[in-house]
C-alpha cells in the first residue's frame, strides 16, 4: 500500500482536485481511492495497466461525489454531448475575472472549469496525466471514438476562450 | 479549409495516437497546407497554455489519513462481523430457545390447570418440609412429651407461605409411661400399625393434599395403651406409613402419591359416647352441580343439612359449603362418597369423647328422679297437712326443672353422638375446563368484534383514502410535469 501510495497520492489528489474544485473535497475524494484500493486489493485482476484502474476509481468516486450534489443545487445545466453528465456552476472567478488578474493559471482554470464534465475529465487525463486515447476511453468506460470526441471538442472550446487572450498578451508584450 | 485539411488528425497527431505512416502523412501535409499548419501551432500553443495550470499537492497527513481510514474501516467491518453472528449460530440457537420457551410455557400451563403453585417451588417446599417437620414429630419425641406432661397439646403444622393449610389436634393420652415403652419397641411405621393392630383407635386424622407435592399429617391415639402417636410422612416416606394406618394410597397418573386416609370409626365399647366431626374440602369442576349433589348425598344418608351457602366470584368461579348432620352408622360411608365426589385438598376427621359426660349427666339424672320420686311419693302420702304439701310440692318444682334440664342435656349429646358433622368446602379450581371454555368463548368473540370493527374502520376510511391517493398522485404528476417543462425550457 505504501508503494502505491507513494507513486499514484500525487496524480490521484490533482486529478480530484481538477475535477472536484474544492481542496478539501478532493482530498477526501483522492483518500476514498484509496480506501477503495485496498478494500478491493484481493478481488483486482490485472487485465490492464493497474493506472487506469485506479483512475477508474477515482473517476466513479468523483462521478458519486457531483451526483450527490444535485440535491442541493439550484438548478442544473444541462450538457450538450449525449450521455454526459449534468455540470454545475464554478464558485471560482469567470474568465473575465481571471484575465482581470492577468493570472495565467486561473484563467486555464476557469476556462476548463467551463467546460462539460466528460470533456473536462478526457481533457484532464490527456493534458495533465498524458493518459492515451485507449487507456482515457477503459476510465471513462465509453468508446475510443467518443474520447477523441470528447478531446476534440474541449480543445475547440478552449481554443475559443483561450486564445484570444493568449495572442492579446503576446501582443501587450510586444508593445 | 477546403475538405482535403486534415483538422480531425491534428488532435491525434499532436497526442501521438497515430500509426508511424499516418504520422509521415499528416507531416507531408502539414508542410504544404499553411492552414492546417496553422491549426497544429495553435494546438501546440493551447496545450502549451494548458499546463500553466498546476494543481496543489496533497497535504502532508495525506497518507495518514488514508491509512486512518483503512484502519477504522477494518475495525468497523471487524465490529460488524462480531455483532452479525452468522446464520449458523443465529438459527439454531433461535430454535433452542424457542423450544426451550415452549417447553417452559407448556410446563406453566400444565401446572396451572392441576395447581396453584408452579411445579419447582411445591418440590420445593415438600422437601423442607420433610426436613423440617419429621423429626419434630417423631414417635420418640412424642413419647417423651407424653410422657412429661400425660398430655398432647394442640399442635400445629402449617406448610409454609405458599400453602396455607394447618393442621391442630388436642389428644388426651391419661397414661404416658406405656408410651414410652411402645416407642422404644418400635420405631417408624411399625410404630403406628402396632398401635392400631391393638386394637387402638384413629382419634383424630388429618390429611393435607395438594398437587403435585402430598403431605399427610397423620396422628394416632389409642385408649388402650394410652398412647399417643404422631407421625409425618411426606413424600417416598407417606406410602409405607399411611398404609400402616389402614390408608388407602392412589396412585393418580402424573399427579404423584395421593393419599386418602380412612377415618377409623371409634372402638367404640358399650355405652361410649363420641362426637365426631370431619371437614373436607373438595375442588370441583362445577359448583352448582357440586352443590346440589352434596344435598342429595346427605339426604341418601338420612341426614339433615346444618347450613349450606354458594357464592359465585367475580370471575364466575362458584364456590361455597355445606354442613350436613349425618347420622353415625352413616359417617364413614358418607367420607368415601366425598372422596370419591371431587379432588380432595384437605379431609381432617376429629372426634370428642363425652362418654364421662354422658355419665354423669345421666347419674344427675337418675339421682334427681330419685329425689322427685321420694317426694312425690311423700306428696301423695295423705297423713301430710297442708303446710307439708304445699311445702315439698314448692320443693318438688326445682327438681323438676333439673330433671328437665339434664334431660335435654341428655338428648343434645344423644343427638351429637348420633348425627355426626361434616363440613364440606368446595370451590372451583382458578383454571378449570370451564373457565377455559369461557375464556376461548371471549377470545373468540372478540377477535370477531376486532374483526368487524377493522373492516368497518377500513370502509370508513377508505372514501378519504382514496381521495387522498388521487389528490397526492394529481400533486406528483403536476410536479413532474412542471419539472420537465422547466427543464425543457432551460436546455431551450
Amino acid at each position: 500500500m505504501d508503494e502505491i501510495l507513494r507513486r499514484y497520492r500525487r496524480p490521484v489528489y490533482q486529478y480530484s482536485h481538477r475535477l472536484c474544485r474544492n481542496a478539501a473535497e478532493a482530498e477526501d475524494v483522492a483518500q476514498d481511492v484509496f480506501l477503495r484500493v485496498h478494500l478491493c486489493r484481493s478481488t483486482y485482476v490485472p487485465s490492464g495497466r493497474f493506472s487506469t484502474w485506479i483512475f477508474g476509481i477515482a473517476h466513479n468516486l468523483v462521478m458519486d461525489r457531483l451526483r450527490r450534489r444535485r440535491w442541493w443545487a439550484p438548478w442544473p445545466k444541462t450538457d450538450s454531448d449525449p450521455g454526459q453528465d449534468v455540470e454545475f456552476r464554478s464558485p471560482d472567478p469567470s474568465p473575465q475575472d481571471a484575465v482581470a488578474g492577468r493570472e495565467m493559471s486561473g484563467l486555464v482554470q476557469a476556462c476548463i472549469q467551463e467546460l462539460p464534465l466528460l470533456q473536462r475529465e478526457a481533457l484532464v487525463l490527456r493534458e495533465y496525466h498524458d493518459m492515451g486515447y485507449e487507456d482515457i476511453a477503459n476510465v471513462l468506460q465509453m468508446s475510443l471514438g467518443a474520447v477523441k470526441t470528447l478531446i476534440h471538442r474541449a480543445r475547440c472550446a478552449l481554443k475559443e476562450k483561450l486564445l484570444p487572450y493568449i495572442e492579446e498578451g503576446k501582443g501587450a508584450c510586444h508593445e | 479549409m477546403n475538405e482535403r485539411h486534415i483538422i480531425d488528425q491534428l488532435n491525434a497527431y499532436l497526442d501521438n495516437e497515430l500509426s508511424e505512416k499516418e504520422k509521415a502523412a499528416v507531416e507531408e501535409h502539414v508542410g504544404r497546407c499553411s492552414d492546417c499548419a496553422q491549426e497544429l501551432a495553435r494546438l501546440k500553443t493551447l496545450s502549451e497554455t494548458l499546463r500553466n495550470w498546476n494543481a496543489p499537492e496533497p497535504s502532508a497527513h495525506f497518507d495518514q489519513a488514508v491509512r486512518d481510514k483503512i484502519l477504522s474501516r477494518e475495525l468497523e467491518t471487524r465490529r460488524v462481523a462480531m455483532k452479525m453472528p452468522s446464520r449458523r449460530i443465529l438459527i439454531p440457537s433461535g430454535l433452542l430457545a424457542g423450544l426451550v420457551l415452549l417447553v417452559f410455557i407448556n410446563s406453566y400451563l400444565a401446572r396451572g390447570l392441576q395447581g396453584r403453585m408452579p411445579i419447582g417451588v411445591l418440590r420445593e417446599s415438600t422437601d423442607d418440609i420433610g426436613e423440617q417437620f419429621a423429626p419434630g414429630y417423631s414417635g420418640q419425641d412424642d413419647a417423651k412429651e407424653s410422657a412429661k406432661y400425660g398430655r398432647t397439646e394442640a399442635q400445629k403444622v402449617s406448610r409454609d407461605q405458599y400453602e396455607p393449610y394447618y393442621y391442630q389436634a388436642s389428644l388426651e393420652a391419661p397414661q404416658a409411661g406405656g408410651v414410652s415403652e411402645n416407642v422404644q419397641t418400635y420405631n417408624g411405621v411399625a410404630r403406628d400399625r402396632a398401635v392400631l393392630m391393638d386394637g387402638g383407635r384413629v382419634d383424630a386424622s388429618h390429611v393435607i393434599r395438594d398437587k403435585p407435592a402430598t403431605l399427610a399429617f397423620m396422628v394416632a391415639g389409642t385408649q388402650a395403651h394410652g398412647a399417643v402417636r404422631s407421625s409425618v410422612v411426606s413424600g417416598k416416606r407417606a406410602a409405607n406409613a399411611t398404609t400402616a394406618s389402614k390408608t388407602i394410597v392412589q396412585e393418580l397418573p402424573g399427579e404423584g402419591p395421593v393419599i386418602v386416609i380412612q377415618p377409623v370409626l371409634p372402638a367404640t365399647g358399650e355405652g361410649e359416647k363420641i362426637i365426631r366431626t370431619a371437614q373436607v374440602q373438595l375442588e370441583v369442576e362445577d359448583g352448582k352441580e357440586a352443590y346440589k349433589k352434596l344435598n342429595e348425598i346427605c339426604a341418601a344418608a338420612g341426614g339433615y343439612l346444618a347450613s349450606s351457602n354458594l357464592v359465585r366470584d367475580n370471575d364466575g368461579r362458584t364456590s361455597g359449603h355445606i354442613t350436613m348432620r349425618i347420622p353415625q352408622a352413616k359417617f364413614t360411608e358418607v367420607l368415601d362418597t366425598l372422596r370419591d365426589f371431587g379432588k380432595v385438598k384437605n379431609i381432617a376427621t376429629d372426634s370428642a369423647d363425652v362418654s364421662q359426660e354422658y355419665k354423669n349427666v345421666k347419674a344427675r339424672l337418675d339421682a334427681a328422679m330419685v329425689v322427685y320420686n321420694k317426694m312425690l311419693e311423700a306428696l301423695q302420702q295423705r297423713k301430710n297437712t297442708i303446710d307439708q304439701a304445699a311445702r315439698l310440692e314448692s320443693e318438688l318444682t326445682p327438681v323438676l326443672a333439673k330433671i328437665e334440664a339434664l334431660k335435654n342435656q341428655l338428648e343434645s349429646l344423644d343427638n351429637q353422638v348420633s348425627y355426626t358433622t361434616i363440613a364440606v368446602y368446595f370451590f372451583e379450581p382458578r383454571v378449570s375446563l370451564k373457565v377455559l371454555e369461557h375464556t376461548k368463548q371471549t377470545i373468540r368473540e372478540s377477535a370477531i368484534t376486532a374483526s368487524i370493527n377493522f373492516v368497518k374502520f377500513l370502509a370508513r376510511i377508505l372514501p378519504a383514502t382514496v381521495a387522498w391517493a388521487v389528490v397526492i398522485l394529481v400533486l406528483v404528476i403536476g410536479g413532474l410535469l412542471v419539472k420537465g417543462w422547466i427543464i425543457r425550457i432551460f436546455k431551450k
